[in-house]
């Protein structure tokens, strides 16, 4: 490799040294050590201490199951819902730009401000949805959708939905546009109808777009920080405590920068793991 | 042109932030009443040459507190003085991030102060935060209805469901998951003779029998004398039902006293404050709060800064504080006579550097056991597990 | 047909929800603190004022946050586009099995959820006392969208026909030249698209913006919103939250009116092969 092909990576190559590789290997080796207020920020090797009290955080394991519940439930209805969508505009050809426009908008917005956003939304007492709601007759008193358990992390996962169905329409909607006209066609010689036209073109051709997109949106929703943090706080009693969270709080407020890094080992361990499940499961042979 | 552009950006990118390297900077609380604001000006007014820059931050203690922590790992472009909530002390002064204040308070103002709030102030015997003003809790409770104040827990809970009715309910407090609740559970807690952690030693007792029968009192009441919403109240829900005549007891801090004459359906003739109730074999407790002043080691200017602590927290200016915004002065000569009792006996919290996580841990469980999600019993052992894990990680 | 018309009820309705929120945000944000507070909520403001924009920014200094979060997101888009197109075109014209192995490595640390690079990246800003500095987000953000970048601008230059190259190159000019005066501007499209992408990301981004940023006057309009304070003890100023919602969404919306073509494309130029 000569000294000018060296100068076009070089840029490159130190952003992600410095941004990605040497954070990553620093990241593990905080999580072997001890490290924060309690040590007086000194630094002090420690194994496996921080894994092994991993094992016993109940308060981890909640925000692991916590984040594993907001990505199985927010994944399944921005797929469903966006195949949905996709499906509806490949079939109404008018306005597609303005449709893809509107659809988009929610897509763009910073999601700690879509947080913000549907804070006021969900507002027990001057929220409009409490009100519509009551209105149509579906509630029969104010509903106080991020203060009870149970319908807080379902109201996070509404504002994610909300917000990424764009990002999933739009993949969907270029894969259902690539498909050429005549398998319909054969379909329809066939004497099939609209669920085998479904079943043997469109969902096959589709596959490879949805995958993609199904690994992307499960990986970045395994981080998801924003929503939480802006939303609930990770409250009401841990219900929306995702493991981000929980890291973040960990490192920033409590200062036990070495047990954070464990954590966030973790949870990339987890990640990987259900990467290559992923992988197996979705892989079509050959 | 696009260079131009380009070579504008990075101009702009290259802006230092503005370093304010001669002002006292100080983070608030919101100024709804505007009192720090006309305080600040007066401080202006007396030292021209001292420039303050205040920000008003969240309502929220501990986001302020985060935000404080923040610029502190920072370690520059920081906040000079830290109005300081008194739990924050242990953290911010066993990370070395406030100056030692104990050599400049002067003796009358040390005899002055309650000796609670000094204490809240103090770290391994050094004082890092001069009070300005104090808190407790307290039982409020509707005198034409109940001519005094029960004594004891079951005392309490008799006349509260005895004064219970469609229109009414009998108790209201903070039951959402935050420090308040801590502090409500705690006055139980101590009332019932129970610990929370004894900093002294770092052991944990929140599984021992007190501590159930404290929680066991706040779940029960839930649904029963206090509404169901009453895990989601912080101070002002709880105290806006009491105003509106729709609860017979509260429990909150000493600003209410001062509010009842603002509004309500009821007047504060009507209202009578006592200690909280307590248990059979123990005693009752208040859980200390209020704010003060500290320092940070990180400031260029301590010599100003100590000027503005101690203006901030002179007679004149606590009374200032007190008449618009009715928080009670830390200064022994400024208590009200009334409140003196419940304050000379109010407890800190524990003054341990984890205190932040400790009291993460506590109020998670507490409020899982208010909502139902698990029993008092297994919350308070998970607790108490938890707490043991974080005290001896070292 | 039947169908057709389900079909678009449906999109209508989608696009309504999708708007829906945001114009009320609009209309909350014309109106007083005392309407706000109104039970049942108005559809309409009564006397709508400007009030809440006044007081937004007065009370807190969102020209700084705006003028930041420009400078940092378009700043971190060049020197993302820049090094990434540089190092997308070494990457082609490598061996074909080292080619895909970097490419594949620099996607899986686009995997890592970003919480991981936080602390570390944290640190090392904080020890050179450049928290509250744009670069150190400019930097950050460069980095953490190099794999992006680099992935989608190598799949788009491939597509170019070598051909092109050579002759450049025949015709005496340098692999550089050949780059900056054939190539590029053919990519011309997928580096806006990119690009686009990439500011979006960065203009959005939170985590690392509340990390980094502590002065006010340092933090990004995201970030700066999303954080806001209260005006009284113990009650969050909606009407200001709403107006500082609609000033968050406004440069956002121009960009999709503007730009929605180059946006989609980015996001499909991913999956169609």
């Amino acid at each position: 490799m000569n000294l000018r092909k060296t100068l076009w990576i070089l840029p490159s190559f130190l952003l992600v040294l410095s941004v990605l590789l040497y954070p990553a290997f620093r990241a593990v080796f905080l999580s072997v050590t001890h490290y924060g207020l309690s040590t007086d920020f000194e630094t002090r090797f420690a194994g496996l201490d921080n894994f092994h009290r991993i094992l016993s955080d109940s308060r981890l394991h909640d925000s692991f199951a916590v984040t594993a519940l907001f990505v199985g439930l927010s994944v399944a209805l921005e797929f469903l819902l966006g195949l949905g969508l996709a499906l509806a505009a490949s079939r109404s050809m008018r306005g597609q730009n303005v449709v893809r426009t509107l659809l988009l908008i929610p897509w763009t917005l910073p999601t700690a401000i879509v947080g913000v956003l549907w804070a006021w939304i969900l507002n027990d007492q001057f929220g409009i949805l409490n009100h519509v709601l009551a209105q149509t007759g579906l509630i029969e008193s104010p509903v106080a959708w991020l203060a009870q358990p149970s319908t807080a992390l379902a109201s996070i996962i509404a504002a994610d939905v909300w917000k990424t169905i764009p990002f999933v329409f739009l993949i969907l909607l270029a894969g259902i546009q690539s498909i050429p006209r005549e398998l319909y066609e054969a379909i329809e010689v066939d004497g099939g109808g609209a669920w085998a036209a479904f079943r043997y073109v469109t969902w096959p051709h589709l596959m490879p777009f949805a995958f993609i997109a199904l690994i992307f949106r499960i990986i970045q929703a395994f981080a998801v920080f924003d929503l939480p943090y802006v939303l609930t706080g990770g409250g009401p009693g841990g219900a929306t405590e995702t493991v981000s969270l929980y890291a973040y709080q960990t490192t920033m407020r409590y200062l036990d920068f070495s047990y954070g890094s464990a954590i966030v080992i973790t949870l990339v361990l987890v990640l990987a793991l259900v990467a290559l499940a992923l992988r197996r499961l979705l892989k079509e042979p050959a | 042109m696009t260079t131009a552009l380009l070579a504008g950006l990075i101009a702009l990118s290259l802006r230092t932030p503005a370093s304010d390297a001669g002002a006292i900077s100080i983070l608030m609380e919101p100024d709804g009443t505007g009192a720090w604001k006309d305080l600040f000006v007066q401080f202006k007014q007396q030292y021209p040459e001292i420039t303050v820059k205040w920000v008003e931050g969240p309502p929220a203690t501990n986001t302020r507190e985060d935000m404080y922590s923040t610029a502190f790992l920072a370690g520059q472009g920081g906040f000079d003085v830290v109005f300081s909530d008194v739990v924050w002390i242990p953290k911010f002064a066993a990370a070395g991030w406030l100056l030692d204040l104990s050599s400049r308070i002067s003796p009358r103002d040390r005899d002055d102060f309650l000796p609670a709030d000094i204490r809240g102030g103090t770290y391994a015997g050094r004082l890092y935060r001069i009070p300005a003003f104090t808190d407790a809790g307290l039982l409020y409770f509707r005198k034409d209805l109940v001519p005094s104040a029960p004594e004891t827990f079951e005392q309490f809970v008799q006349l509260a469901r005895e004064q219970r009715n469609k229109d009414r309910w009998g108790f209201v407090w903070q039951g959402k998951q935050y420090e308040g609740l801590v502090t409500v559970f705690l006055e139980v807690l101590w009332g019932y003779g129970g610990e929370w952690i004894d900093p002294d030693t770092r052991s944990v007792h929140l599984d021992e029998p007190q501590a159930t029968d404290a929680l066991r009192f706040l779940t029960e009441s839930v649904g029963d004398i206090s509404p169901p919403g009453v895990t989601t109240y912080t101070e002002e829900e709880a105290r806006s039902i009491f105003q509106n005549g729709r609860s017979v007891f509260l429990r909150n801090w000493l600003y209410v006293w001062r509010l009842l004459d603002q509004g309500g359906a009821i007047t504060p003739a009507q209202v009578g404050f006592a200690p909280m109730p307590h248990g059979a074999g123990g005693k009752s407790a208040a859980a200390l709060g209020g704010y003060g002043f500290a320092i940070s080691r990180f400031t260029d200017n301590p010599e100003d800064a100590w000027r503005l602590v101690e203006f901030l927290t002179r007679p004149e200016s606590l009374v200032q504080l007190r008449d618009r915004m009715g928080v009670v002065p830390a200064r022994r000569s400024q208590v009200p006579s009334e409140f003196l009792p419940i304050l000379l006996g109010a407890r800190p919290r524990p003054p341990i550097p984890e205190y932040a996580q400790a009291s993460d841990i506590l109020q998670r469980w507490l409020s899982a056991a208010l909502t139902g999600r698990t029993s008092p019993e297994k919350a308070l052992r998970e607790a108490a597990l938890e707490t043991r894990l974080l005290l001896k990680a070292e | 047909m039947n169908r057709s018309v389900v079909a678009t009820i449906v999109l209508v309705m989608f696009c309504a929800l999708s708007i829906a929120p945001l114009l009320w945000h609009v209309i909350s944000s014309l109106k007083t603190p005392a309407e706000l507070t109104r039970i049942p909520p108005t559809l309409l403001p009564d006397a709508p004022t400007l009030a809440n924009y006044r007081e937004l920014f007065s009370r807190r200094p969102l020209a700084s946050y705006l003028l930041n979060s420009f400078v940092i997101a378009s700043l971190a888009t060049l020197l993302s586009l820049a090094a990434g197109s540089l190092a997308a075109y070494r990457l082609i014209h490598l061996p074909a099995r080292l080619g895909s192995t970097l490419a594949g490595g620099l996607l899986v640390l686009s995997f890592f959820p970003p919480i991981v690079f936080l602390f570390p990246i944290y640190e090392v800003v904080q020890r050179l006392g450049a928290l509250n500095h744009p670069w150190s987000l400019i930097l950050t953000y460069a980095g953490l969208n190099l794999p992006l970048t680099i992935w989608l601008l190598s799949g788009y230059l491939r597509q170019i026909p070598k051909e092109l190259e050579e002759a450049a190159t025949m015709d005496g000019m340098s692999e550089f030249q050949a780059f900056r005066i054939v190539l590029l501007p053919l990519a011309g499209p997928a580096m806006a698209a990119t690009g686009i992408l990439v500011f979006i990301f960065c203009w959005n981004e939170f985590m690392f913006a509340l990390t980094f940023m502590n002065l006010d006057q340092s933090k990004t309009l995201t970030a700066g919103v999303a954080t806001f304070s209260g005006a009284f003890a113990y009650e969050i100023p909606w009407g200001l939250l709403a107006a500082g919602v609609v000033v968050s969404a406004l440069p956002l919306i121009l960009l999709v009116l503007v730009f929605q073509k180059r946006i989609v494309d980015g996001l499909t130029a991913g999956s169609v092969k």
